[in-house]
């Protein structure tokens, strides 16, 4: 259960950390009772008919064997393999993070952790005026101004095309681009799908979005612009220039940023409860920021991880 | 035309249509296959068909208008029913009269062969539009769709739809209804109200009380051996005006008992015991016979003093009060008027006879062996009531009649309230919001989507099916159904999914088919028992019997490779809907192809993919004329 970890650890701090993982390996062999398999492992269908091979499995000698390493789930007569680590895979409605890489006729490409580019047609996200209308030449000459090579944006997963690619959509105030933040990379695994992606946490002033994809955006909180966009566009923008983030917004984002490398070092689940868990309880304890990451609070978060799933398990237990 | 093969220009329609068309007679309805139906719109455009024959779908969406319309009636079958036309379809029809540019005038004639009220023909000729109603509906494929996204809210999808909008609108109406009602029950003064009120319920009650007791002295099992031929029995009679009396004893007349029977309900299964089945007596008595029109004759049985003619008519157990001692003898042949008239004298012989004291009636506990604890309770009781209408001091009040009848309307009318008050709170709160609620339950139960209302794999391929029942085709597809049978029977089992129609003497499908259709019969069963339990309104039998086996061994045939006429021979329907049920399947098959992606299942991936490459070609498929 160890994984790669870029800390050096004292003799104690590795003793304790060891424990912890040890316990959380016992607890999670209770919980879980679905069985593990690794690639060419034949998985036992007992020669019912009709069975449904889903991914990760193929046929061989009239035997149903693994193609990945992972969990083996049914649902009724499906068997699928769900992979433990996988590279993401989009589904259609999920959250991304991306970065543009390349402006095409039309398109922006997105770098997004996936196997291949997505791509953001210009005709499937709404324009800086709020028209809806046909884009024209000019627009696509005037695509830079709303994203250009490098920008993070946030989008929707619309669809896989006829011909395999993957299509995004940001039809909405909420996705566009994403400024005065960090985006943080982390394994797609570890990010669930949930009802919410978008976190607005209050107490920091700071936005947190959990993309689907691994990437994570943790940036200052922008109130969701109007429909009508205002006349005097430049005059904003300028504003937006001089104005400048915080130095307690930029400390939050920093203390989220570093909650989140935590909790992804440690290999758990990354949801926004975790983080701001994390987040409260390096500030209780006086840590710095600059000290999360250091030895001894990544084994007390480990430690405390613990303790939190023993309490659920006794919970469950009643 | 030359799109068809040599085999499909034999079809009978074809063949038969062609020399019609060359005398520019031209005839349309939705039965045609596709491609005549288009080259007949082309060639009416084009004037060339002189006298068009065509159903209502010529009225709609199609700009075709010609110099006449001709109704050749003014009533249509909608189903159930011949039906006077609604105006909307009047005005539909009628408009394609008169060519822009062409004619001065359209011109419209109503061939009306029989009677029509003028109120009726007003309401069809000068009427408005039909409304424009909302029939928005929740599916579990939008429900899905919507959950799956991120800001994918259905409650508020559906606060902007066009049909809370009119729920909306409506409510100040009913504000006002209510208001109107309140005011007419508040002006409704009656004195000694609380007395009256009290007497009222006693009235009630002692009906209810009277009924029970008859329900069970006529229960089956004991009345039907009295009521042989000859046996006198008192009748209920329907006074004139529609209001309930509030008499406390109702009006009766007598009558002969002739015949009586079980009412043969179609519906019902033949394994019922009899005593739950109804019956019917025929009864011989004084009737009023009034003529309505050529056809129809109303008739009402009257008291045995009153004018009308003796007829034999067949009442309900539930009309007849009570049934006497006495037998009278019944020549055998009642078919001759003086027959009947003479058996009716006798009767109102008795009827005097026994005046003084009424006619001796059979004592239901001695006589007729009626033995239950219920009867005797609800006996006493009656008496009891008996006793306390006599001394309620009310009863003799001379205007009691008058005062009751206003005392009725009043409490009618507070019902009324509490209806139209009811339906305003249910438009005030979001519609559909508890459907939504029980169909989310649904989802959840059968597990398309989890606790956190995220979508999971089932669910995601019910995603992908939009155009038949997402639950049934993702439960069959997961059950394993597809998985082992044949190309073509699968496309079979995928017609019950496109055919709504029902044919009367539609063959039995063969007996493989038979057996996929009763696996999907048993998973719509099941599916809408969970529905039923999660409080979905549904009726589960109405539900499984939507799928039709139909048109199976047609498309199978179909996607055997055989010809369109050979597949027409196999089945009763018409050519245009068994095209129209292929086209859907394809369509179906394109989406289950989507969702064997989805779940990463190639081989049915395959399968269905092969199966479109099965079914389309030829007529079916022939492309359009328009484009």
């Amino acid at each position: 259960m160890m994984r790669e970890l870029h800390v050096s650890l004292n003799q104690t701090q590795k003793v304790r950390l060891q424990a912890a993982f040890q316990h959380l390996s016992d607890i999670g062999s209770q919980a879980s009772s679905g069985l593990l398999v690794s690639v060419s492992d034949t998985i036992p269908v007992n020669n019912e008919d009709g069975i449904l091979k889903g991914h990760g499995t193929s046929e061989r000698d009239g035997q149903v064997v693994a193609t990945v390493c992972g969990v083996v789930e049914r649902v009724n007569k499906l068997v699928y393999v769900r992979a433990l680590r996988a590279r993401y895979k989009p589904e259609v409605g999920d959250i991304i993070v991306g970065r543009v890489i390349e402006i095409a006729p039309k398109r922006w490409k997105l770098e997004i952790n996936f196997s291949q580019d997505a791509v953001l047609m210009l005709q499937s996200m709404n324009l800086p005026d709020g028209i809806q209308r046909r884009r024209t030449a000019v627009d696509e000459l005037n695509m830079r101004t709303i994203f250009e090579e490098n920008d993070v944006i946030c989008a929707e997963v619309r669809g896989f095309q006829h011909d395999g690619s993957l299509h995004l959509q940001a039809r909405s105030q909420k996705y566009g681009k994403l400024e005065r933040g960090q985006l943080l990379r982390v394994p797609a695994y570890l990010v669930k799908r949930r009802k919410q992606h978008f976190h607005d946490l209050e107490q920091y002033g700071v936005d947190l979005i959990l993309g689907c994809n691994g990437f994570i955006w943790v940036g200052e909180h922008v109130v969701p612009a109007d429909n009508e966009m205002v006349e005097d566009q430049e005059s904003t923008l300028k504003d937006k220039e001089q104005s400048y983030t915080p130095l307690e917004i930029r400390q939050n984002i920093c203390r989220i940023a570093n909650s989140v490398r935590l909790i992804s070092a440690l290999g758990f689940a990354i949801s926004v409860d975790a983080i701001i868990d994390t987040a409260e309880a390096s500030k209780s304890s006086n840590v710095d920021i600059k000290d999360m990451l250091g030895a001894e609070f990544y084994v007390q978060t480990a430690e405390r991880e613990v303790q939190k799933r023993i309490s659920l398990l006794k919970k469950k237990r009643g | 035309m030359d799109l068809l093969s040599d085999d499909e220009k034999k079809l009978p329609q074809v063949s038969n249509i062609l020399p019609l068309l060359k005398r520019g007679i031209g005839v349309h309805h939705s039965g045609l296959l596709p491609i005549l139906k288009e080259v007949i719109e082309i060639l009416f455009q084009e004037g060339l068909i002189k006298c068009l024959f065509a159903t209502e779908t010529f009225s709609i969406g199609l700009n075709m208008p010609a110099k006449t319309v001709v109704f050749t009636n003014v009533r249509k079958f909608d189903g159930d029913k011949f039906r006077w036309l609604s105006s909307g379809e009047y005005i539909q029809m009628s408009g394609r009269a008169g060519r822009r540019g062409i004619d001065q005038r359209g011109i419209c004639i109503l061939m009306v062969d029989e009677k029509m009220e003028p109120s009726t023909a007003k309401m069809m000729l000068k009427g408005s539009a039909d409304f424009l109603n909302s029939a928005f509906h929740l599916s579990y494929n939008m429900l899905l769709n919507q959950l799956r996204c991120e800001d994918g809210d259905p409650e508020k999808l559906l606060r902007h739809s066009f049909y809370q909008f009119q729920a909306d609108r409506a409510l100040p109406d009913l504000e006002k209804q209510v208001k109107e009602l309140t005011r007419e029950r508040d002006s409704i003064v009656i004195e000694e109200e609380d007395s009256l009120k009290d007497y009222f319920n006693l009235l009630q009650q002692y009906r209810s009380l009277k009924k029970d007791v008859h329900d069970i002295v006529f229960a089956p099992k004991y009345c039907l051996p009295y009521l042989q031929p000859g046996r006198l029995v008192s009748l209920l009679y329907a006074s004139n005006d529609k209001r309930p009396s509030f008499f406390t004893h109702e009006p009766v007349t007598w009558g002969i008992i002739v015949n009586f029977q079980k009412i043969n309900n179609l519906n019902e299964a033949a394994d019922k015991r009899p005593e739950d089945s109804q019956y019917t007596v025929d009864v011989l008595t004084r009737c009023m016979v009034a003529k309505e029109s050529e056809t129809k004759k109303s008739i009402k049985i009257v008291h045995l003093k009153e004018q009308g003619e003796p007829l034999v008519v067949s009442v309900p157990l539930s009309q007849i009060v009570s049934l006497s001692v006495v037998r009278l003898y019944i020549p055998k042949d009642l078919v001759p008027l003086e027959a009947r008239e003479n058996m009716l004298k006798v009767l109102s012989e008795v009827y005097s006879r026994f005046l003084k004291d009424g006619i001796p009636l059979l004592d239901p506990e001695e006589d007729m062996k009626v033995q239950s604890n219920s009867y005797r309770k609800a006996v006493r009781r009656i008496e009891a009531l008996d006793r306390l209408f006599e001394k309620h001091e009310i009863r003799n009040s001379p205007l009691i009649q008058q005062n009751l009848q206003v005392f009725h309307d009043k409490l009618e009318l507070s019902a009324k309230i509490k209806l139209v008050k009811k339906s305003m709170r249910s438009s005030t709160a979001l519609a559909f919001k508890d459907e939504l609620k029980a169909r989310k339950r649904v989802l959840r139960r059968l597990g398309y989507i989890n606790s956190e209302d995220v979508v999971m794999v089932k669910g995601q391929v019910a995603c992908e099916i939009s155009s038949a029942d997402e639950l049934i085709l993702t439960e069959l597809m997961f059950s394993g159904s597809f998985k082992d049978i044949s190309i073509e029977e699968m496309v079979a089992l995928l017609s019950c999914f496109v055919w709504q129609e029902k044919l009367q003497d539609a063959p039995k499908p063969r007996e493989e088919l038979e057996l996929l259709f009763s696996q999907l019969q048993e998973t719509a069963r099941r599916v809408a028992n969970v529905q039923l339990d999660c409080k979905v309104q549904m009726d589960i039998d109405s539900f499984v019997n939507s799928f039709r086996s139909d048109v199976m061994e047609a498309v199978y045939a179909w996607a055997k490779g055989s010809k369109f006429f050979e597949i027409m021979e196999l089945s009763s329907v018409f050519e245009g809907s068994l095209i129209r049920a292929i086209r859907r399947l394809e369509e179906i098959l394109q989406q289950l192809t989507f969702a064997a992606k989805a779940i990463g299942e190639t081989e049915l991936e395959e399968k269905f993919q092969e199966a479109v490459k099965k079914i389309k070609r030829d007529i079916v498929f022939a492309a359009s004329l328009y484009l």
